[in-house]
């Protein structure tokens, strides 16, 4: 990302506002996507992923900041450039699908190609052949209502992508979905992209589903970015305390660096971090482990772990496994464990991690 | 240049809807002497009035009886429900006029054939009925449009209602009637209570039924009233125009507590989850409803039509044992007179143009409402609605005035373009309301998808919009077609001989006593509707088809 210059990228997004009355939606937000790369905004909802979305889809125009695609500017606030969204060459599946009902699987995905007056025959054999990528090869001559929300949903990844859009974009395709369905778009989507190299924007609220699916990922709050990065990256080295609460599952336990750095944490005697907190030195911190990272005191479990002490909550059997709520330091987290480790609800436990796996963040 | 097209729209709804109402109001105060008249004089201007009130009060017991009958009609399945609710239809379309004259017919005192019927019995002296007077005209409302408008206008709440409201209460153990008495009917009593209102309204404008039947009683009410002040010899403007505006006001603030209360109240029933209301089982007593429902719609709507045939075609009507019961002559008044046949082609021109006009007109101003962000959209808004709450008398008053006193419009007088314009105005609030919803039920989305598609503004306005709004844009078209086809009040002042349309000349002869050329015109401005009516169900338009 940082090495490329704009030319190599599809899209340039740089510095992009966008206000409604008082409330700023999308603060100052940069970010490029390369060809063939499929780049997901994550965020919760509110957070402005889907207005930036918008605004490079043309539907929205930024306040501030310009948007370059394919080396083209499309929106460029200063120099009062906002090409409309139908002049821009690039796909958009809505959350709500946006089929239109008065038309038929064929007419919707034919769509795209009438507005640009392809010939006939030419028409038909792309929107066929699209239609039989998506899996909706048997349904073009339904009418658009009747589909499912699964059909629906492959109708507009037709219709997004039957003219070669320059860039697909994606806002939360696949939410209205169950998680079976869900789990199926995904792989589709991404062998879709892989067989048309299709440069993707992905907007979702579900992390899952972003570390899954992107290449690279820009987490997002509050209408700014928080951290861009390989999926590895934000899972691994996630830039702050909010990028690693969002992304994936955590535990967050209280404690204080005293002298030497040592931390101690609030759950246990022996929760003792040493010396790894010098810059926080005298302060109140927050320090994560991934529940990954925990182990039982067992004897394979190393000899320089920090201990922590809870209480189960509560416990579920999950057949393989079973999970297990555990309130440690007045905070609770699922822990899912072997069949074989069996503790009563209201038994005490004894958890360790190693000191390493440990993140600190200032409290 | 948001601005620019929002104020061009804004002049543009304001020079039709506002000029002819502030014309009449600016008009009232020219004469001084206009409102002394009105306020500390005339009794007569007072007592129309009253009786304008009076008449408008049916409305709530029109609410509730055609609440009733719809809730009946929807809930039980009643043998021949969609021929009953298809009659009730025809009653609320057809003009009242020919509806009006059935009834003298049947009901006209001492002469009309059912008093002629009951004299002949032995113990009953002097005419049972008559139909000229407050009562009769009631009656002649209730059936002929308070209640049929009432089980239109209420169908669809009572069908959207979310059935499981009812079965929740059915649950707790309630029984058919109590979940009828204590769920359905105070939910639905905002949609009452709106119907109610809205009737009232409507009910204040009224005309026709009251001009043929109450003037020679002397029972004025308003319209009546104005028509006789600009009927007078000079036109007594002055007095017309001051006592529209005394009652303009007035709807004006029922006007606006209806909204207030449609606005609080109107959502809060409407939650249709799609799933259908469980019909009640009622064996045998489906049968005797049946009965009753046929015997109403017989009553109240083939009586009328039946005797308004016959009396086209008799001598002297109800006699029919003279030597020739049975003549042609009113049929040959009518069509050798001169006028008739350009009058077929007026009410054509009217309906047809006042339509297309209008349907062209309502949704570019509900898109520009709903969808744009052009300047000056809530005003816009407002001046559409404003001709709501102008009665049709009042609206052709102005704009009679203003073709009369502005220089550079007389030549439109006599015009049949002003008649086009008059309907146009009055039916605007439905128009532009009823494309509203249509836009708004189109998901932006839809529109997004094809701008992103790569098609711009306008063609995504005529593949898009344009399709998925077309149901509405024909019941829109079919509407404001037989408005234009059966209104009397609005287009009444705005007629001369050139620009006369079948209704004004039909209420031109029944004014001169000719009851029965009369009828024979009610019987083509009848069939006008009808066939209007059976080609906009054939389009698919929801007229007398439950579900």
């Amino acid at each position: 990302m940082s090495g490329n210059r704009a030319g190599d990228s599809v899209l340039c997004v740089r510095d992009l506002v966008k206000r409604y009355g008082d409330a700023v939606a999308v603060d100052g937000i940069g970010f490029e996507v390369q060809e063939a790369e499929i780049f997901s905004l994550l965020g919760h909802s509110g957070c402005g992923k889907s207005t930036t979305l918008r605004m490079v889809a043309g539907l929205e125009e930024p306040d501030a900041g310009s948007i370059e695609l394919r080396g083209a500017t499309v929106s460029d606030a200063a120099r009062g450039i906002h090409v409309p969204a139908e002049s821009r060459n690039v796909g958009l599946v809505f959350q709500s699908y946006a089929i239109w009902p008065h038309m038929t699987v064929f007419d919707n995905v034919a769509y795209p190609l009438t507005v640009r007056r392809r010939d006939r025959a030419d028409i038909r054999r792309r929107v066929l052949e699209i239609c039989e990528v998506v899996g909706m090869g048997a349904f073009v001559d339904r009418p658009s209502t009747a589909l499912s929300g699964g059909q629906q949903q492959r109708v507009a990844l037709a219709r997004a992508m039957v003219y070669e859009p320059d860039i697909l974009l994606l806002d939360e395709p696949f939410s209205n979905l169950d998680a079976k369905l869900r789990e199926e778009m995904r792989l589709q989507l991404q062998q879709v992209q892989a067989r048309f190299n299709t440069t993707i924007v992905y907007v979702t609220h579900d992390q899952t589903e972003a570390l899954a699916l992107s290449h690279r990922i820009a987490v997002m709050r509050d209408g700014a970015v928080e951290q861009i990065g390989a999926p590895e990256d934000i899972y691994g080295n996630p830039a702050n305390f909010f990028v690693q609460s969002f992304v994936g599952r955590v535990i967050v336990l209280r404690g204080e660096v005293g002298e030497a750095g040592n931390v101690h944490l609030q759950a246990g005697p022996e929760a003792v971090l040493p010396g790894a907190g010098k810059e926080f030195s005298g302060r109140a911190v927050r320090v994560t482990v991934r529940p990954e990272d925990i182990f039982l005191p067992e004897p394979s479990a190393p000899g320089d772990a920090v201990w922590i002490e809870g209480r189960i909550a509560a416990r579920s059997y999950g057949g393989d496994h079973m999970d297990y709520t555990v309130a440690v330091d007045g905070a609770e987290f699922g822990l899912r464990l072997d069949k074989n480790a069996l503790f009563a609800p209201g038994s005490a436990i004894r958890l360790g991690f190693a000191a390493e796996a440990a993140r600190l963040w200032p409290a | 240049m948001r601005l620019a097209l929002g104020g061009f729209l804004l002049l543009a709804v304001a020079a039709v809807s506002l000029s002819p109402v502030m014309v009449v109001i600016v008009g009232s105060f020219e004469d001084s002497g206009a409102w002394r008249s009105l306020l500390l004089e005339s009794g007569q201007a007072r007592s129309a009035l009253g009786y304008s009130v009076l008449f408008a009060a049916r409305a709530p017991f029109a609410a509730l009886i055609g609440f009733l009958l719809a809730w009946l009609l929807i809930r039980v399945r009643i043998p021949g429900r969609e021929f009953i609710e298809f009659m009730l239809w025809i009653a609320f379309f057809l003009p009242l006029i020919p509806v009006t004259l059935g009834w003298m017919l049947l009901l006209d005192s001492p002469t009309g054939l059912l008093n002629r019927w009951l004299a002949a019995l032995p113990f009953i002296d002097g005419p049972v009925f008559d139909v000229s007077s407050v009562a009769g005209i009631l009656w002649v409302h209730m059936t002929a449009s308070s209640v049929p408008v009432m089980v239109i206008l209420l169908g669809p709440a009572i069908r959207q209602m979310d059935a499981s409201f009812e079965e929740a209460g059915r649950v707790c153990g309630s029984g058919t009637f109590e979940v009828f008495r204590r769920i359905t009917l105070p939910l639905l009593l905002p949609a009452i209570v709106t119907g109610a209102i809205l009737g009232f309204i409507r009910g204040l404008e009224a005309f026709e039924v009251e001009q043929l039947l109450g003037v020679k009683e002397k029972i004025y009410v308003y319209s009546t009233h104005v028509y006789a002040l600009i009927n007078w010899e000079p036109p007594r403007f002055s007095e017309a125009m001051a006592m529209s505006t005394l009652v303009l006001g007035g709807l004006l603030v029922i006007a606006l507590f209806y909204q207030r209360y449609t606005f609080e109240r109107g959502h809060a029933t409407v939650t249709g989850s799609g799933m259908s209301l469980r019909e009640i089982p009622l064996g045998r007593g489906r049968w005797v409803l049946a009965g009753l429902f046929f015997a109403m719609v017989f009553v109240t709507v083939i009586v009328p039509i039946a005797f308004l045939l016959l009396g086209t075609s008799m001598t002297l009507f109800g006699f029919f044992h003279i030597p020739e019961p049975f003549t042609t002559e009113h049929w040959s008044t009518v069509l050798d007179d001169p006028s008739f046949v350009p009058s077929i082609v007026n009410t054509l021109i009217l309906g047809l143009g006042a339509a297309a006009l209008g349907v062209f007109a309502y949704a570019v101003i509900a898109y520009a409402v709903v969808r744009t962000r052009i300047g000056f959209r809530p005003l816009t808004n407002f001046l559409a609605w404003l001709p709501w709450c102008v009665p049709g008398i009042l609206l052709g008053v102005g704009m009679l005035s203003l073709v009369l006193f502005t220089p550079f419009l007389t030549p439109l007088y006599g015009s049949i373009f002003v008649l086009v314009i008059a309907i146009a105005v009055a039916q605007l609030p439905l128009g532009v309301n009823m494309m509203k919803t249509s836009v708004v039920q189109i998901a932006p989305e839809l529109e997004h998808a094809s701008r992103v598609c790569g098609a711009g503004w306008w063609r995504t306005f005529l593949r898009i919009d344009i399709p998925l709004m077309k149901p509405m844009l024909i019941s829109i078209f079919v509407l404001v077609t037989i408005a234009g086809i059966r209104d009397v009040s609005t287009v009444l002042l705005l007629a001369q001989p050139s620009s006369l349309p079948l209704s004004v000349l039909m209420l031109e002869y029944a004014n001169n006593g000719d009851v029965e050329p009369a009828a024979v015109v009610g019987v083509f401005t009848s069939i006008l509707v009808i066939v209007v009516a059976i080609a906009a169900r054939r389009f698919g338009l929801q007229i007398g088809n439950p579900r």
